[in-house]
């Protein structure tokens, strides 16, 4: 979700899955876009439209918080079965620190994900800036009473409508590109 | 009943009111915005304020307005040959996602204005 009007292309190569998003915001709580994804624990790939509703912002002077309510509904690109997903997206941020929480359900395979984020950025920038931020990321893939679950560092790279971030540890590597337009 | 009376005035001292601790030139409208936290905030806010009937898009180099996330202002540069309508700047703000609280402006040159955002767009 961006300003009304903005298109936003991300791509995002995490340990539990390779995500290629496109999307557009109509109004300044409504999203729309494709989204391609692959998830790694059992090699399957789908399309998706996908549709994000800002339930309820909280603007106060320099910090932010959010509710987004998350559905798509698509097809598996292998067996080109109809699946959906719904999730709920939560945030808080000001200047210097970023908590997040998102949660989505997959009917395919009945499987819950979990993703949760705490960042900090240790010198705080002006708009013009080059930002950056240190994250530590969990994810959580619940598939088969199994848990499939990881924990990354990770840093941001920040500078207007571009966004970079990548991380990793001995095992996976994580790494995300995102424009604003 | 003297209390209600003292109401009218009291909305209009809120309203338009005298701010001497900001700098605003005759030609610029400076709105204070809350939820801007970060540059990709600012972004948004500065697209949908480069599509502005009135901006005077010479004065600053590149981006046409100045972003300050440090006082949660932006300084929009006007044509003063033009119309200024103020509620289109707090809306492409509020489309943007973010909430402007405070306008400052200076277009008499004796004095910084400063009224209540959310009294125009409600």
């Amino acid at each position: 979700m961006i300003f009304k009007g903005g298109k936003v292309v991300w791509l995002i190569d995490s340990p539990n899955a390779t995500d290629i998003r496109f999307g557009k915001t109509f109004t300044r709580n409504f999203y729309s876009g494709i989204r391609i994804f692959n998830h790694k624990h059992n090699d399957e790939s789908f399309i998706t439209s996908n549709n994000n509703l800002l339930i309820k912002r909280w603007n106060t002077s320099s910090s932010q918080a959010n509710i987004y309510g998350l559905s798509s509904i698509g097809l598996n690109l292998d067996s080109e079965e109809s699946m959906y997903s719904v999730g709920l997206h939560s945030d808080w941020e000001n200047r210097q620190f970023m908590v997040m929480h998102m949660v989505e359900y997959f009917s395919y395979d009945e499987s819950i994900m979990h993703n949760m984020r705490f960042a900090f950025t240790p010198k705080i920038t002006g708009y013009k800036d080059v930002s950056v931020w240190l994250i530590g990321q969990y994810y959580n893939h619940e598939v088969d009473n199994k848990n499939y679950e990881k924990i990354l560092p990770v840093i941001r790279v920040l500078n207007k409508n571009y966004l970079i971030e990548f991380g990793g540890n001995s095992n996976d590597t994580f790494l995300t590109f995102m424009i604003h337009f | 009943m003297k209390k209600l009376l003292l109401l009218p005035l009291l909305l209009c001292s809120i309203l338009l009111s005298q701010d001497s601790s900001l700098n605003v030139e005759k030609d610029e409208l400076v709105l204070e915005v809350n939820g801007m936290v970060c540059g990709m905030c600012a972004f948004g806010i500065q697209e949908g304020l480069s599509e502005l009937s009135f901006l005077n898009n010479k004065k600053f180099e590149e981006d046409g307005i100045e972003v300050d996330l440090d006082t949660q202002m932006i300084y929009i540069p006007i044509d003063i040959s033009k119309t200024i309508d103020q509620l289109e700047a707090v809306q492409i703000v509020k489309d943007a996602g973010y909430d402007t609280v405070f306008i400052y402006t200076n277009f008499d040159g004796k004095g910084v204005k400063k009224a209540v955002a959310t009294k125009l767009i409600g």
